[in-house]
């Protein structure tokens, strides 16, 4: 009995430590041999970088806290395309013909010159735009390039987010090395130009590859060097931990003066929070939490919050899926007066991002065409008493005559009770959203019984089937308003208008507004298109916009010309990377 | 024995085959993987409609289930839903962080519950016995997320005052890559290890001190005792060996359903083990990666009780298999 417990104590041991070595050894070797295309190994990437900030500085590199996951690098894939992996494979590495700045505006990039027509689109690239792919001699970007990602993006097999635009393509014509001029298909020229090319893939170093299968883990060529024609490219790749930048000596513009950026994945907020403060990562852009308040004063840091391009909003369902009552506008309008939106947000975000607004624009939601005149939904605004006097004026009863939080009477027009179903996902500000709302509106007697669902039913079945009264949830936009095209169009599903336009909104003078905003190209005359298709969107109340969530960024105080990193569109706030660098 | 184990295999087959069909279905029935892929509204109909028809989602259920089936064998639990990877490299990957982290933590929690579960035993209702009570069922009832934060907190706040950091508080290591036994490695998995020890010593030394106490007035410890035989030994030699039998099969059991994935340390350390892919695919409704998961973990517990129960064979002669 003696020997066995010893024997068995032995041979767990032994098991123990054998599992776990082996199974150590073989997470090193899985992350290295499970895909044949990555970059070098992380040994030698690890060796380069210090695990203290005050070395990190001497040696001129950081690290930065990723919040997500990254499924893939390929910007253009529907896998990958994801806000992380621009932060990290967008305009550090891949670079295109625009970028675009914390304002919103467009600025040339990779291109010297851009002209468009109605009947075509010609690129001029930069003479010094080259590709740096390690191992082998450096390759300028050219026309070629530029029609590889067209064809690639528009190929029917590809699993591209989205084509928009490259789809209004008939063919491409290339001058010389340096300049490639696109023709727009018959009566299809398409505006929004310059969110074309916003990231162009190297054609001759993909040679072999498929557009669904390459850049999983890696930026690289087909033999798996790492390739890039940004400010850096990246060096190495680990599998649920990170990846490695490197400088990128060949790159056309201002070199960076940073020599490697380490992103490591820290996904739980607090934990991002924790090692912001400990000094583990040197900037963060984490997702809007109160907990993130521990972070706003704090003397060493600097925090910024600034308005994002995603619209929260509710969708009113003016379609037959939704209740009668809906379909008149002076209801919407006692809804939209009844929701106190600045409440809301403070409630939300107020300890974290103090100074945000609500929406005012149905297009437009960042800077000066979302603000001042163009404010078109400010007429709705918070003003229970207006929205019992409407309710009252068009002959509704049984509800209070004034805004009473102990309310319990619920209004009747036209023999239908104002009691609707509101429908959102599980996502903690909507909870809070919706009972506060809840109760902001059974104030003026109106009620809403809130539904929670799951995304991928909310967003798979509910919307889709546009069955639904009210529906909270947000819309991914732009700097360029056409973005909500299919947000407002009547839906036609045969010419395929209006795809998204799940509250069934039709209105045809804002579809013939929105037709000739997409292929006007005069940029003065196509926002004042668009800014009258947000009047009527507003006046109508085809949507009750609330506000665009903000986008965070925290980084050390001592990381000098990150200060206008915090850009709120798809360009993320690494934007700018190459100016970033140690001060004193 | 032989007989016994072939037997036990042989059942668990079925068993497997039951829970996986049952979890592919209700994760199927969860909603649809790529409907969040739809709040771009420019998002391309016709890619939505390729990933459908290429991720089979437009076949009944019960076929998909056999098409996993068949890559479970073919293609080594087959690919990602959502990212087309090979699942088997993220398995193994995420499998061996989470046994260096969980075997560490569980041989730790191993020496200290079985050590402080025989003196407390020894000297039952003393002051050690006391606090190290107190001490046990506050591990019992300290939630695992609540004392992961804590120590979190704690440990940024010393390097804040004292600039000396002496644990990290996030990841497996510094930077990523970092080589997997390593002093940066094991600054990083010191918090999530002391997480799970402590919850783990104080299940552990409960047992050991109940099961001493159950075997120390036994009829053949006392007749030990009036032979004259040391205290010591009789206490290593008859008491411990004896009450050590009940440890044993909780050890077995709870290193296998800990071998699941310790997915709220996991979470909130963001460290890439099993639990947290788990989490991750969860999320994302990646139907096959969570399949893998439960695969593994079904496997995993399977194996841990027939080790149990074969360690508790081993242990007590007078018990056997056939």
């Amino acid at each position: 009995m003696h020997r066995r417990v010893w024997f068995l104590a032995a041979a767990v041991v032994a098991v123990l430590g054998l599992t776990g070595s082996a199974a150590a050894v073989t997470a090193g070797k899985s992350s290295s041999t499970a895909q044949s295309l990555h970059a070098a190994p992380f040994a030698t990437a690890m060796a380069n970088i210090p695990r203290t900030p005050a070395a990190r500085a001497a040696k001129k590199t950081m690290v930065f806290g990723l919040e997500q996951t990254v499924t893939g690098f390929n910007l253009g894939n529907a896998d990958q395309n994801a806000f992380y992996a621009a932060i990290v494979a967008g305009t550090p590495v891949i670079r295109g013909t625009y970028i675009i700045n914390t304002k919103g505006k467009y600025l040339l990039d990779m291109a010297s010159k851009v002209k468009a027509t109605k009947k075509s689109l010609t690129i001029k690239i930069k003479k010094n735009a080259n590709w740096n792919w390690l191992g082998h001699k450096p390759k300028p970007v050219t026309a070629a390039d530029y029609i590889y990602t067209w064809k690639i993006i528009t190929d029917p097999t590809s699993n591209v987010a989205s084509a928009v635009g490259y789809s209004n393509i008939a063919r491409a014509k290339a001058h010389g090395k340096k300049s490639v001029t696109f023709f727009w298909k018959k009566g299809q020229a398409f505006a929004d130009y310059r969110d074309l090319f916003g990231y162009v893939y190297p054609g001759f170093a993909l040679k072999g590859q498929k557009f669904n299968d390459y850049w999983h883990n890696c930026v690289c060529g087909n033999d798996g060097h790492p390739i890039s024609n940004g400010p850096f490219y990246m060096s190495s790749y680990t599998q649920g931990q990170g990846m490695v930048l490197k400088k990128n000596p060949k790159w056309y513009g201002k070199k960076a003066r940073l020599n490697s950026i380490a992103f490591k994945i820290i996904t739980d907020t607090n934990s991002e929070i924790q090692a912001m403060r400990g000094g583990e990562v040197d900037a963060i852009t984490p997702s809007p939490e109160s907990a993130l308040s521990t972070l706003v004063h704090q003397k060493n840091l600097v925090y910024s919050a600034v308005p994002s391009f995603t619209q929260e909003h509710w969708d009113i369902e003016v379609g037959p899926g939704g209740a009668p009552l809906l379909k008149k506008l002076y209801v919407r309008a006692a809804i939209a007066r009844g929701m106190n939106r600045p409440s809301l947000i403070k409630a939300l975000y107020g300890g974290i991002a103090p100074g945000l607004k609500p929406l005012n624009n149905t297009f437009y939601e960042f800077g000066s065409p979302a603000g001042g005149k163009f404010a078109y939904f400010k007429k709705y605004d918070f003003n229970p008493k207006k929205a019992i006097a409407g309710l009252k004026s068009h002959g509704c009863t049984g509800g209070p005559s004034s805004p009473d939080k102990n309310n319990s009477k619920v209004w009747t027009c036209g023999g239908q009770k104002t009691e609707f179903h509101f429908d959102t996902t599980t996502r903690q500000s909507r909870v809070q959203s919706s009972q506060i709302f809840k109760q902001q509106l059974m104030a003026i007697g109106i009620k809403i019984n809130v539904g929670i669902h799951d995304p991928a039913d909310f967003f798979g079945t509910i919307l889709p089937n546009a069955n639904f009264d009210i529906g909270e949830y947000a819309w991914i936009g732009g700097p360029d308003p056409s973005g909500f095209d299919a947000i407002y169009q009547c839906y036609n599903a045969a010419k395929n208008l209006g795809g998204s336009n799940y509250k069934r909104y039709c209105n045809k003078k804002v579809d013939k507004l929105i037709k000739k905003g997409e292929a006007n190209f005069n940029s003065r005359k196509r926002t004042a298109q668009y800014q009258t298709a947000a009047k009527i969107t507003s006046n109508e109340i085809a949507v009750i916009p609330l506000y665009a969530p903000p986008q965070i960024f925290v980084y050390k105080r001592a990381l000098q010309g990150a200060s206008k990193s915090n850009n709120p569109t798809s360009e993320g706030p690494t934007w700018n990377l190459q100016s970033w660098h140690w001060g004193s | 024995m032989l007989t016994y184990i072939v037997r036990r295999i042989l059942y668990s087959i079925p068993v497997l085959f039951f829970s996986t069909f049952l979890s592919f279905i209700f994760v199927s029935y969860a909603g649809n993987p790529l409907a969040q892929l739809k709040q771009n509204p420019r998002f391309s109909p016709q890619t939505i409609e390729n990933m459908t028809h290429q991720l089979h989602l437009d076949m009944p259920v019960i076929q998909r289930y056999f098409l996993w089936l068949q890559d479970v064998f073919t293609h080594k639990l087959g690919n990602s839903l959502y990212t087309g990877q090979a699942l088997w490299p993220q398995i193994t990957r995420t499998m061996g962080h989470t046994a260096q982290f969980i075997i560490i933590s569980e041989v730790l929690a191993l020496i200290l519950g079985i050590s402080i579960g025989i003196y407390s035993a020894i000297r039952q209702y003393s002051v050690f016995d006391y606090v190290f009570t107190s001490i046990s069922f506050l591990g019992f009832a300290m939630p695992t997320f609540w004392l992961a934060l804590l120590l979190q907190i704690a440990f940024t706040d010393i390097f804040l005052h004292y600039n000396i950091r002496i644990f990290y508080t996030s990841g497996l290591n510094s930077l990523p890559g970092g080589p997997a036994w390593s002093w940066d490695r094991m600054q990083h998995l010191a918090l999530p290890i002391a997480t799970l020890c402590i919850i783990s010593f104080a299940l552990y030394s409960r047992y050991m001190r109940a099961s001493m106490l159950d075997v120390i007035n036994s009829d053949y410890v006392r007749t030990a005792r009036a032979k004259g035989v040391s205290e010591w030994r009789v206490i290593m030699r008859h008491v411990f060996r004896n009450a050590l039998i009940p440890i044993t099969t909780v050890a077995a059991l709870n290193f296998g359903a800990l071998l699941g994935g310790a997915i709220v340390t996991e979470t909130i350390f963001s460290l890439d083990g099993i639990g947290f892919f788990f989490i991750q695919s969860l999320a994302t409704l990646d139907l096959y990666a969570v399949m893998a998961y439960l695969l593994i973990t079904a496997i995993a517990v399977v194996v841990f009780n027939l080790i149990a129960d074969i360690a508790y064979g081993f242990l007590d002669p007078r018990i056997r298999y056939d």
